[in-house]
């Protein structure tokens, strides 16, 4: 039974953007096709695909910071035109400002909302207790390794205490060790606090281990594949990882996944909960639509 | 005559692999000061025993004499207050518009596409060839030098400082954006900061610039001043005070330089 239908956040409704195809050209190449998902507040969903899927393109979309050229997306019922205090973004470089110490970073979002000083100062001291980065405080940017740096990207998010948190590949620099110590940081704030959550990664396994919806891109237009029930309770243990239910699905998903990047368009039958599969009735190539 | 080796071909003998030569430290502070002393050693024995015409080449002896009775009867002291006055004027403006100007090039692209080939044209323009139309315009008062000054050192200045702003790092930009900043949100939290260290070379090279200019706007717009005093010494043949004014610059220029370089680092400590 899906969730979406109690108590749909976002409403992502036949979404799609085009780009020009060349300098000056008149031929548009389409990046996102008819996208449509529901997504429950609360739930986590994450976000595969090959590369050239539109993966970023839709966390941009979604996060205010693209226009889109036709469908709409919706956040409790009102439209997004642009960025705006109910998303934050967590982008996969943790472009911090070099010349702000963490907290005056971890403040940003707060200061650009100006938000009541005393109010922003305790956030940000909860945000970054929350990502174990207490005593780091006054700390830049550059003393601090790359995990780090990224748990202080992930607290700058966490104070807006925003309903939609986007993220794009945020652990995908880091080494395996800390990543796994990330993800379990990330799953155990957002059960806390409740956010709902659109999370995009290459790691099929991360992407099952963290979902509640695994949904697949595929390329060249970007559409909605297939969208995966992930079907394992919360809390989850690491141990979940090398059970025979969580590999079927990773396996699964990553078959699907290599069909759908050498662009073969047979869906197969197999294990697993699954929503809808669409099956296109065109090769999918890029597609030029002349205007 | 060339001699064949085991591998037949003519050669002579095979040169030594280059090393690089490396000294310490204290080597360097001794042969430094060595070249320094030497210089001025062998200055003064050409000019005391005649080989240089004391008159024309001066010598170390005399320009200290020099230096000590242009100090005793205040003139020193009046002539470099008076250049202190007229470069501090100047490069103040300089800093303050220049700083301004650069921000609205470097941010707004419309009024860059309109202003940038007048920038270009006056900074590629050597400015000492304005020299006549400002005396013509402003006279040779005060005001025009410091107009001389100004035209020298802005343009480093706004020149550096747009292309600090305008270079921005577009990531940083994108994640300003993503947490609702404001244009002078973004402008004021993440573009200037960045540009920083553009300003900095601006800054300095228009330090640079505003020495220069109050040389020339002393020595062409008004004889006031160290460059003034260079300007009637050498007039008059007085080469020990000529030498005294160069060298009274060329300190200054150290002085601005290493205070300059100190700010620098202080500001550059983040980006270790």
């Amino acid at each position: 039974m899906s969730t979406t239908e109690r108590d749909p956040l976002l409403r992502i409704n036949k979404l799609g953007k085009t780009y020009p195809a060349a300098r000056g050209s008149t031929d548009r190449v389409v990046i996102l096709k008819d996208i449509e998902l529901d997504i429950a507040r609360g739930e986590f969903i994450t976000v595969i695909g090959p590369s050239g899927c539109g993966k970023t393109t839709l966390m941009d979309c979604v996060a205010g910071l693209t226009k889109y050229d036709s469908g709409s997306i919706e956040i409790d019922g009102s439209r997004v035109e642009g960025p705006g205090p109910d998303r934050a973004v967590v982008f996969q470089q943790s472009s911090l400002l070099p010349w702000r110490t963490i907290e005056r970073n971890v403040a940003y979002g707060g200061e650009m909302l100006r938000w009541d000083k005393t109010v922003l100062r305790q956030r940000v001291q909860e945000a970054i207790d929350v990502v174990g980065l207490g005593g780091y405080e006054k700390h830049h940017p550059h003393q601090l390794s790359g995990g780090m740096q990224q748990r202080a990207n992930l607290a700058r998010a966490l104070v807006l205490d925003a309903p939609v948190v986007l993220m794009d590949e945020p652990f995908g620099a880091l080494d395996a060790m800390t990543k796994k110590t990330m993800q379990d940081e990330l799953l155990a704030v957002s059960a806390r606090i409740g956010s709902t959550v659109i999370f995009i990664t290459h790691d099929i396994e991360e992407a099952v281990y963290l979902g509640d919806r695994v949904v697949l891109l595929r390329p060249r237009p970007g559409e909605v594949d297939t969208v995966y029930d992930v079907p394992f309770a919360r809390p989850r243990p690491r141990e979940l990882v090398d059970s025979p239910e969580f590999r079927a699905l990773t396996s699964e998903l990553s078959h699907r996944l290599q069909e759908v990047a050498s662009r073969r368009t047979t869906s197969d039958g197999g294990p697993g909960n699954r929503e809808e599969a669409s099956i296109p009735d065109n090769p999918i190539n890029a597609r030029i639509e002349k205007p | 005559m060339a001699t064949t080796t085991t591998q037949g071909v003519a050669s002579r003998r095979r040169p030594r692999p280059y090393v690089r030569v490396e000294i310490s430290s204290r080597q360097r502070l001794f042969l430094g000061t060595a070249g320094v002393v030497g210089v001025l050693a062998i200055w003064q024995i050409a000019s005391s025993t005649g080989i240089l015409s004391p008159t024309l080449a001066s010598s170390p002896e005399q320009m200290w004499q020099a230096a000590v009775s242009l100090t005793k009867s205040g003139v020193l002291g009046a002539a470099a207050l008076s250049s202190a006055q007229l470069f501090i004027t100047g490069f103040a403006i300089a800093a303050v518009a220049g700083i301004i100007l650069g921000i609205v090039l470097g941010w707004f692209t419309r009024v860059a596409a309109v202003l940038n080939p007048w920038v270009s044209i006056l900074y590629a323009t050597p400015r000492i060839a304005f020299v006549p139309l400002i005396i013509v315009w402003a006279g040779i008062g005060f005001r025009a030098q410091v107009v001389m000054v100004v035209l020298n050192a802005i343009f480093p200045i706004i020149v550096n400082v747009a292309a600090g702003v305008h270079n921005s790092d577009r990531q940083l930009l994108r994640v300003a954006r993503s947490f609702n900043a404001g244009t002078f949100d973004v402008l004021r939290s993440v573009a200037l900061p960045g540009a920083v260290p553009f300003i900095i070379t601006g800054v300095r090279q228009g330090m640079m610039m505003a020495l220069v200019g109050t040389v020339v706007a002393e020595y062409f717009v008004g004889n006031t001043g160290i460059g003034g005093l260079i300007f009637t010494a050498g007039v008059t043949l007085d080469t020990a005070t000529a030498f005294v004014g160069a060298a009274i610059f060329a300190i200054a220029a150290l002085i601005l330089s290493a205070i300059l370089g100190a700010t620098e680092s202080r500001v550059n400590r983040w980006r270790s």
